[in-house]
């Protein structure tokens, strides 16, 4: 297992990660607009200062010495600092908005398994029920519709017609940090963003146990005379669950996608809107910050979903 | 086939689906016919009308009649789609195929290639892409389809991988059947069904991810009509609320549309899968 | 005139009659903004206006800006120009505090100063500062010191520039720094001083917390020299764009600033007043003069006649707005509509004009002359509901007169990069203006910002002669005589000056209920005397 690890990561993991920094490194810097353009609106601001500061964001070198002198950075544990005013650590700005990225991200992938694989169980169990068809048409909805409009008309109707959920935002200045003000705060953003989520693992984990239930040692089982409620949630589920870890994996990269619109509609104060600013002002090092740490997460997503793949099907070792 | 289609016909969900689906492609290949009025031509003094005989579904706040904007909208919507699968299939093909048949080197390559683009966190990416070409249609639809390439090939590469030990192959090889033969005539055919099935759902999720990237100003740019640049006119609270003709037509449209796809989706799938039919006995 | 009288109306309507009453202490104010502040809360090194309203409550300058525009003494308790215009003598008031205890002399504010022209100085104001005495060569590293600024005691500074520079007063509204916590550091360094995150001046505001992407808290400074605030907090709050609405309708902020184009969203809520300003700013559609077929004034001014700006600012704008045909808007007090064409609406003017000058349909329709065609890109930086509506109405109103206009909408950085590389045909922008008129950052010649690409010889002797003349009533003649040489020439369309709506709470008084371009907040100046009203 842990030569597993070891392999994943150099012989997988680097490369990947270095093909993956170079593009976009080179993508940005090809991209038209500069980081200097926002002094546009400084008054009084002459040509020497603009070229001054190009200069000191090494806008002057060539884009593979660039890249070179920041991937040089990265190695040592140094992300640069960031091309805004505040010239801050591009560490520190993602370190701050992190934790709440990651909050959002986690509540609403447990969202999704809490209230997916139970729905999926049920309507597995009663296929063909009212239940079931009822089931699958509320997944089938909550993957046909775009977040954003879905978090609008979260905001429309539980923040401004009810007026019992805040509309966005994470507590107010001088507020209390309660569990409950956590859970007011974290619901409409987390649903929203939750939501293709519930309803994709709720036709997997169906689908999934109903491929199951057609195995043969279950059909040895029902032979043997047990309940059909044993049969299903003793025997079945464990296998069904299976495919379903691997799912994880996949929709990671999606969560973190989505939160940057999520984040955008709800003010939450996570990476989101830090990476559509930084994109539109050219800011170099705050971009690869953060998808390279987007990157790392992903890869990390992916090894634990496929460890946890190979720790509950005992038929899978990975060499 | 015939068993494909009476298996199809079975999944209720998906025949209807399947009706919605060609209506809506219908009218967008129709619409310059079928439009009352010039989707793009403003008037002023009828701004924000709410449905009448003349605007059957209302102007919007640029006194644009909103039916005329629907059917224009589907035909973008539609195409970026269509257009953006496509898109993807053909790299996902070609590379998935590469990496499956030769194996070794080739397939490390590649499918290290497709770890890296699906390590691109797809947002940041589309916005960095579309502010280098600037945002047209034509380029949503090469952001979409580009950054979507290792499903396919994945999924190539594994049917691959497992036709490659079967007898039939072997066979054929030992016949002295070319390589690129035996990929078309033997290993495609069987690789078709699940590459349908994940065609159709990149489709519906092709129209969702325009929608998103309309919402950061990012995807077909106005005045064109797509449903995702509609529902994004339709953000301030005040439309939400006192004008749902602006909203509602363009976001129906996109539910019913991705809804069907995943129930025609849903349908081949179960189409194609025999082992379904077993399942199905023991209820 | 009339325009100028429909606003100040539109204001009374909308404002609530302030009644007299006596001050209430205590009570926290919170301030909606949709953009978070970065974080750089120095008055020399920030650029973000967001980060300038924390600055602004932190710290004083010497002087401010009052709500007529003009600058008022602050921590100056006065100030002297000599004769010949070339130095000016601030003399402080005496016992102000910094937020930590340590008095505020001339060295501090010579620090101040100085660090903005030293060699290593990171940030971009050294251009406002460059006419002072020794200055460029500090700056240049050749020598150690600026005779241009002078302490002559602890209270009183002087300041001497080389050529007479009528804006000058103007330019000293700039924090003052703590000299005893910043000369310590490296001027190379400064930008990465913790300082620079927790802040400490002299205003009448102490910085308390800034959370990321959240709020910033400010407490009132009890031993502020001119008499501690009203009010006992100011709270940043930061709002997602689209839930603003619901954030001033549910009260849950007492003050929001809005464009004209989400007016409908906030009007009619109860407890809430609206009031309507006109901010230093305008728009407009700027032509490429590098292109022969932009050349000749007349087809400029066509194209302005047959551009329906008027709808644009009733319809499209809903009335907020007034449409401009010169570069100085009516809030400055250098302002002239004398001799000022307004280009009204006339397509069957434009199209004469147009033919007179030879220009004749070709192709499609679309008007010719020699090898010049009058077909051409437009460029729009995406993001504006409005500008999208107003260049849909300009293809249209062009298409009427035999002008063909494509439409490319792009992302705005990268549109301000095919500006400056001067590729494009037309675009549309605005700008935003300092108090002081000088219009020689954006009109003159030389300057790098001078995108139409206009060329004006008595244009450019009117920029130069308005920045000497320090008598305000000839400097006035001078940009009259200026706005009638733009508008005859046209570099660029006008279309509106910018208008802002500020939703404010009914519980906050002591605002300005007829409020100029600084809005019913004069600035953030009257932070510091409002107070809240339960």
């Amino acid at each position: 297992m842990w030569r597993y690890i070891v392999r994943r990561v150099f012989v997988q993991g680097i490369p990947v990660l270095l093909g993956f920094t170079f593009l976009l490194y080179l993508v940005i810097t090809i991209a038209p607009g500069s980081p200097v353009t926002h002094l546009r609106g400084v008054p009084n601001i002459d040509e020497e200062t603009i070229a001054r500061r190009e200069a000191q964001l090494g806008l002057n070198d060539s884009f593979p010495v660039q890249y070179a002198k920041w991937l040089g950075r990265v190695l040592k544990g140094d992300l640069g600092l960031s091309f805004d005013s505040s010239r801050r650590p591009v560490a520190d700005l993602i370190m701050e908005r992190m934790p709440a990225t990651i909050l959002l991200s986690l509540c609403s992938i447990i969202l999704a398994w809490v209230i997916g694989i139970p729905v999926g169980i049920l309507s597995a169990r009663y296929q063909y029920s009212a239940l079931d068809y009822a089931v699958t048409f509320f997944a089938f909805v909550g993957i046909s519709i775009p977040s954003f409009f879905f978090g609008l008309l979260l905001l429309y109707v539980f923040a401004l017609k009810l007026d019992v959920l805040p509309a966005g935002g994470f507590f107010m200045a001088g507020e209390a940090r309660t569990f409950l003000g956590y859970v007011k705060y974290l619901l409409l953003p987390s649903i929203t963003l939750g939501l293709s989520d519930i309803a994709g693992i709720a036709r997997y984990m169906r689908s999934s146990l109903l491929e199951v239930l057609g195995h043969d040692f279950l059909r040895t089982a029902r032979a043997k005379g047990l309940g059909e409620n044993i049969v299903v949630y003793k025997h079945a589920l464990r296998n069904a669950l299976l495919p379903i870890l691997t799912l994880m994996g996949f929709t990671i990269p999606f969560i973190f996608s989505g939160a940057v619109i999520v984040e955008n509609i709800f003010a939450w104060p996570g990476l989101g809107s830090l990476a559509i600013q930084a994109v539109s002002e050219r800011n170099y090092p705050v971009i690869m910050g953060i998808n390279l740490m987007f990157a790392v997460l992903i890869f990390i997503g992916n090894l634990i979903a496929d460890i946890s793949y190979a720790v509950a099907d005992p038929r899978i070792r990975y060499e | 086939m015939r068993k494909f289609w009476q298996r199809f016909r079975r999944n209720k969900f998906a025949l209807i689906g399947l009706c919605i689906l060609t209506a809506f492609i219908l009218a967008a290949v129709f619409a310059p016919l079928l439009a009352p009025h010039d989707p793009n031509r403003a008037n002023l003094r009828m701004r924000n009308q709410p449905p009448s005989r003349e605007y059957p579904f209302g102007t919007d706040d640029m006194g644009r009649d909103i039916l005329s904007r629907l059917l224009y909208g589907g035909r973008i919507s539609l195409s970026v789609g269509l257009v953006s699968v496509g898109i993807s299939l053909s790299i996902g093909l070609v590379l998935g195929s590469l990496a499956g048949y030769f194996g070794g080197f080739v397939d490390t390559f590649i499918m290290r290639l497709a770890d890296i683009f699906y390590s691109f966190p797809f947002l940041i990416l589309a916005i960095t892409i579309s502010a280098i070409f600037g945002p047209s249609i034509y380029n949503t639809m090469i952001i979409l389809g580009v950054l979507s390439w290792p499903g396919p090939a994945r999924l190539l590469r594994a049917e691959f991988l497992k036709l490659k030990t079967t007898d039939f192959v072997a066979a054929a090889t030992a016949l002295g059947a070319r390589p690129g033969r035996i990929m078309f005539r033997h290993i495609l055919p069987n690789a078709f069904s699940p590459l349908l099935v994940s065609a159709t759902l990149g489709v519906a999720s092709a129209i969702l991810s325009e929608a998103g990237l309309s919402f950061l100003g990012l995807g077909v740019p106005p005045p064109a009509p797509s449903w995702g640049n509609m529902l994004n006119r339709a953000r301030p609270l005040h439309i939400l609320a006192g004008m749902p003709w602006m909203w509602i037509p363009p976001g129906l449209a996109v539910f019913v549309v991705v809804l069907s796809i995943n129930f025609v989706g849903d349908g081949l799938r179960d189409a194609f899968d025999p082992r379904q039919d077993q399942t199905q006995q023991h209820d | 005139m009339r325009k100028l009288l429909a606003v100040v109306l539109l204001c009374l309507i909308l404002s609530a009659v302030a009644v007299a009453q006596e001050p209430v202490q205590g009570g926290t104010f919170r301030f909606a903004l949709t953009t978070n502040p970065r974080g750089m809360f120095n008055p020399i090194l920030y650029t973000e206006q967001y980060d300038s309203y924390i600055i602004d409550l932190v710290y004083d300058g010497l002087i401010y800006i009052d709500e007529q525009l003009q600058p008022q003494p602050r921590l100056a308790k006065g100030w002297e120009i000599s004769e010949d215009g070339l130095s000016i003598t601030f003399f402080l008031h005496e016992r102000v505090k910094f937020h930590d205890g340590v008095e505020v002399t001339a060295e501090d504010v010579e620090f101040t100063y100085k660090t903005m022209l030293h060699p290593e100085y990171t940030g971009v104001r050294y251009g406002s500062f460059k006419l002072l005495v020794g200055a460029e060569e500090y700056h240049n590293g050749e020598r150690d010191d600026v005779p241009g600024i002078e302490v002559i005691d602890d209270y009183t500074i002087k300041f001497t520039i080389t050529e007479p520079y009528a804006p000058l007063v103007t330019q000293f509204g700039y924090g003052v720094l703590p000299k005893h916590l910043l000369g310590d550091i490296p001027v190379g360094e400064l930008e990465q001083a913790e300082f620079n995150r927790h802040p400490i001046g002299a205003g009448p505001f102490k910085f308390v917390e800034f959370m990321t992407d959240q709020h910033v808290i400010l407490q009132a400074n009890d031993d502020y020299f001119l008499g501690r605030p009203n009010i006992d907090q100011v709270v940043f709050q930061r709002v997602a764009f689209d839930a603003l609405p619901i954030y001033i309708r549910q009260q849950r902020v007492d003050y929001a600033e809005i464009s004209p184009d989400n007016y409908a969203e906030v009007s009619g809520i109860p407890g809430v007043d609206l009031y309507i300003y006109e901010e230093l700013s305008y728009n407009y559609i700027c032509f490429n003069l590098r292109q022969p077929r932009f050349a000749d004034p007349v087809v400029r001014q066509a194209i302005t006649y047959g551009f329906d700006r008027e709808t644009y600012v009733e319809v499209l704008r809903e009335g907020f707005g007034i449409v401009a045909n010169a570069p100085i808007p009516m809030a400055s007090w250098a302002f002239t509509s004398e001799g000022i064409n307004e280009y009204p609406y006339n397509p069957e003017l434009a199209a004469q004009m147009l033919a007179d000058a030879g220009w004749k349909p070709g192709a499609g329709g679309i008007l010719e002359k020699d090898d010049m065609r009058l077909e051409f890109e437009f460029l729009v930086p995406e993001g504006s509901r409005v500008t999208e509506q107003m260049a849909l109405l300009f293809q249209q109103n062009m298409a009427d007169i035999g002008i063909k206009v494509n439409l490319v909408f792009m992302e705005f950085s990268a549109a301000v990069d095919r500006v400056d590389a001067r590729e494009f045909d037309t675009f549309t922008m605005g700008w935003s203006l300092t108090v002081d008129p000088d219009p020689h950052g954006i009109w003159h010649s030389t300057s790098p910002w001078n995108d139409p690409g206009f060329y004006h010889d008595r244009s450019d002797e009117l920029i130069e002669m308005g920045r000497r003349e320090t008598d305000p009533e000839k400097r006035k003649e001078i940009y009259a005589e200026w706005q009638r040489i733009i508008n005859y020439e046209l570099p660029t369309m006008f279309l509106s000056y910018g208008v802002t709506v500020a939703a404010v709470n009914e519980r906050v008084q002591g605002i300005n209920t007829e409020p100029g371009p600084l809005g019913p907040l004069g600035g953030l100046q009257r932070l510091s005397q409002i107070w809240i009203q339960d």
